[in-house]
């Protein structure tokens, strides 16, 4: 059976719904633990959406997020803030194991060792269209050194897809704000990214 | 790549920030002027961002998210066939999550419901153009769907209008569908059984709440990670039908999937819990064997299956099942509805059943690999127990039946002949079982007929179906048509039929009925009205027998028909056409019993009382009840002593009458 249709088992859900809530309401030891516990959800996830896709084909890193979010948050136990904060950790998750696959892939294309999880060739993530995501992931390494909030604003709308409203909620700024710095990142990313 | 002396530092990027997008919208030649009139003091920077602004414009391809940026709200946005759910898209407070397939008649996508935070499924169904949904039943009959609370049913949560037709916000089941368990073979017998049970329950369910699924197949049967089958999509064939949908072939409102359907069905259109009992039938079928039943090579061949031909036992194709299960897939697979389980209530006890006699064996078969011999050897004998219990109860209540029509035949037509005769309760030495002896003696012709009617009945039918097998079809499509009428109207039918017939008997049969009831009256004209009942009228006799038992069986028949529909739809056929024909069989069992004592009777010995001839029709101690049919009414019968009528011959009592009545009548007619 695949991961994908396992229902959360009920242990997990509780404990990451509680350690979210924790972490919510200041506690920041909470997110050490919380990390990995998300991090474990969206691989088996992402390993089986690859699966499920074609090779070729796109990959909804946002319904990716949003599944993973419902299986592993007990919804009747967290407010609509918790959402965001949810979202907030997936969104460096996600970054993570997506790199670490695109990774995976270019050692096979060198022909490097046989990698961990046999993935599909040629996933692309469906959010932003013909970037390397290695290079995306580089150029948003650089715009932290030069501004860390506008690369977290990247990272929670490319890798989770998350609105302006959702990631002004994430970051505890107001809307206006998202949309200022979105707005600037994506200039400083389309000249870090350019092809010439 | 942009080279090292034109990168930006933190501290220029932060004062660069509240420009660059102002400057990167100014066209390129206004852009030194704004540059320099932003930053007058700093020319390092000036330089800087002309070169950043200059990269952006020439970069192939702006780095932006693809698609809408905020999440569409398509609440009032049409349904239509080229617009597709995308992941973050809103229907209404429904957050779309992810397409998980495209049904027949739209897209389904998994979804978030953002107030109650629940994974739900959303259905799209489209109405054909011009078309507002809520005018046809389909809401109403979204209603009696959204009602079902069942836990193997997934629930129907919600119906959101939009232009050009409905999304369902469905119970989302995560699951793997049963099509995909069943793609991988037959499933083991006790699995299959245990499904087809819990499905069966869903399904009883909601008959009970007047909701009928329409579309049993496995791919609207998904396993939780327990096990527990949840039956999806109920209801919808007829929402879809009330709702005026087309399907996407553009064919009228039949939904459903044509494999499974009932042959009423596929003739008809019903959409009766019949048709789920059958579609429950060919999905077990599925579960067991790893194939459909009737697998035509192409549409007319499958049609023409489906109507004529039985389909093929289970264990004809996977050898090592129990028997038990060719019987329970016959019964729901049965061609006529009348004849398939009147409930999937009955059909989930007879799995249940069949599954509970399969548990008591003490090797589990999935885990023991048996050979089909060793297993047949071994395990049948304890599996049937309790269908061994069954069907005695069964055989024991079919014979206290039988008992208990053969006496009641037997009482009516030893009552008419005590009556005939004469004959009190002094000098009555029958009791129960002479009743049942008689009435077993009468039943016995009349069997025989029946019995050598259906085996010619049987060739015939074989016979044409080997000739001309589109009439047979033809026959059964019409049949299924007539039974599907109401209860209550076919009941009038059937009424007005055995009343009719009995009518006619009564009219055609008239003097003879007359003569044994007038006989018994002992009124009437001497010895004129008992002609008919001469032994050289049997022609009459046999005559009269052939059409009673003809009418009594064709009647009792299309009652039992009448009944058992009734009780499968749960539809009263009303007190009154129920009495009236009740009293219409009982009228045909007495007129059909009245007169076989009398007409076929046992020996009675012979005497001469009076110096006139009289026959013995009972004894009582000392004492003699004779019948002289020549003395005058008052002495026709009387008592006389045992001793005066010893050694007397024994004859049939009413061929001895008529002895003496020719030989009176001859003396009559020589006289002047």
């Amino acid at each position: 059976m695949a991961g994908s249709v396992d229902p959360p088992d009920s242990h997990p859900q509780s404990e990451v719904t509680r350690l979210l809530q924790d972490w919510c309401s200041g506690r920041r030891a909470a997110l050490d633990a919380l990390m990995p516990l998300v991090h474990r959800e969206l691989r088996q996830l992402a390993a089986s959406y690859m699966r499920r896709e074609r090779p070729g084909h796109t990959l909804q890193v946002t319904a990716l997020v949003n599944e993973a979010y419902l299986k592993l948050v007990d919804q009747t136990q967290v407010d609509w803030r918790n959402r965001s904060h949810f979202f907030g950790i997936a969104a460096q998750c996600m970054r993570r194991i997506l790199v670490d696959h695109a990774r995976q892939r270019l050692a096979q294309k060198r022909g490097g060792a046989e990698a961990p999880i046999a993935l599909d060739d040629t996933v692309d993530i469906a959010n932003v269209d013909g970037f390397d995501i290695l290079a995306i992931d580089e150029a948003l390494e650089r715009l932290a050194r030069l501004d860390a909030r506008q690369a977290r604003v990247v990272e929670l709308r490319y890798f989770t897809g998350l609105s302006i409203a959702e990631t002004a909620e994430a970051l505890g700024v107001s809307t206006a704000t998202v949309k200022r710095e979105w707005g600037t990142a994506r200039l400083w990313l389309t000249h870090a990214l350019a092809r010439l | 790549m942009p080279n090292d002396s034109t990168a930006l530092t933190a501290e220029e990027w932060q004062r660069a920030k509240p420009l660059v997008t102002m400057l990167a919208r100014l066209p390129r030649a206004t852009r030194a002027e704004a540059l320099a009139e932003a930053l007058p003091a700093d020319s390092t920077l000036q330089a800087k961002l002309a070169a950043f602004l200059d990269v952006v414009d020439r970069a192939s391809a702006p780095f932006d998210l693809v698609g809408p940026a905020e999440p569409r709200d398509l609440a009032r946005a049409p349904i239509e066939a080229g617009a597709s759910l995308e992941p973050g898209d809103m229907v209404g407070r429904y957050r779309v999550i992810r397409p998980i397939g495209a049904g027949g008649m739209g897209q389904v996508c998994l979804a978030e419901d953002t107030r109650l935070g629940r994974q739900v499924a959303l259905k799209e169904m489209r109405t054909p153009p011009s078309e507002d949904p809520s005018r046809f039943g389909a809401l109403r009959e979204a209603r009696a769907i959204a009602a079902l609370e069942h836990a193997g049913i997934a629930s129907l949560h919600d119906v959101l209008e939009r232009p050009g037709g409905l999304t369902l916000v469905m119970e989302y089941v995560a699951g793997r569908p049963l099509s995909d368990v069943v793609a991988d073979g037959p499933l083991p017998v006790e699995d299959a059984l245990q499904i087809t049970a819990q499905i069966a329950d869903a399904i009883a369910y909601a008959h009970e709440h007047g909701v009928v699924h329409c579309d049993i197949k496995p791919a609207n049967v998904h396993l939780d990670a327990g096990g527990r089958a949840k039956v999806l999509d109920f209801g919808l064939a007829r929402l879809l039908a009330e709702g005026g949908w087309r399907d996407d072939r553009g064919a009228g409102p039949l939904f459903g999937t044509i494999p499974y359907m009932a042959p009423e069905r596929l003739v008809k259109g019903s959409s009766l819990p019949s048709c789920d009992i059958y579609s429950l039938g060919v999905l077990l079928f599925e579960l067991l064997t790893g194939r459909l039943p009737f697998q035509g090579s192409d549409d007319a061949q499958f049609f023409f299956d489906a109507l004529t031909t039985p389909p093929p036992a289970p264990t004809s194709l996977v050898p090592h099942l129990p028997r038990e299960v060719d019987r329970i897939v016959e019964r729901a697979l049965a061609k006529r509805p009348q004849a398939r389980f009147q409930s999937a209530r009955e059909l989930a006890e007879a799995a249940r059943q069949l599954l509970a006699s399969l548990e008591r064996t003490p090797v589990a078969p999935q885990l023991v690999t048996v050979s089909p011999e060793r297993e047949t050897e071994e395990r049948r004998p304890r599996r049937s127990d309790s269908i061994v219990v069954r069907r005695l109860q069964i055989a024991l209540v079919g014979a206290a039946l039988t008992l208990a029509l053969t006496t009641l035949v037997g009482f009516i037509s030893t009552r008419v002949y005590d009556l005939a005769f004469g004959r009190t309760s002094r000098f009555n030495d029958d009791g129960l079982f002479r009743w049942t002896v008689q009435g077993a003696s009468a039943l016995a012709g009349p069997a025989t007929y029946i019995f050598i009617a259906m085996l010619a009945l049987g060739i015939v039918a074989s016979l044409l179906r080997l000739v001309a097998p589109r009439v047979v079809a033809a026959l059964a499509s019409w049949a299924a048509r007539v039974t599907d009428a109401t209860p209550a109207l076919l009941a009038e039918g059937v009424l007005l039929a055995s009343a009719l017939s009995l009518s006619w008997f009564f009219w055609r049969f008239r003097t003879l009925i007359f003569a044994v009831v007038g006989w018994g009256w002992g009124s009437g004209p001497w010895p004129d009205d008992l002609l008919p009942l001469r032994p050289s009228n049997n022609a009459e006799h046999v005559q009269y027998r052939m059409w009673s038992t003809l009418i009594l069986v064709a009647s009792g028949a299309a009652w039992l028909v009448v009944l058992r529909r009734a009780a499968a739809r749960a539809k009263a056929v009303g007190l009154f056409t129920t009495g009236t024909g009740a009293a219409i069989l009982l009228a045909a069992v007495f007129l059909w019993s009245m007169p076989h004592r009398l007409v076929f009777q046992s020996k009675r010995p012979r005497v001469v009382s009076d110096g006139q001839p009289c026959y013995v029709i009972g004894t009582d101690r000392d004492e003699s009840l004779v019948f002289c049919p020549l003395a005058e009414p008052p002495e026709r019968r009387r008592v006389v002593r045992t001793s005066a009528v010893a050694g007397a011959a024994r004859n049939a009592p009413l061929e001895a009458v008529f002895g003496e009545l020719d030989r009176f009548l001859r003396r009559r007619e020589t006289r002047p």
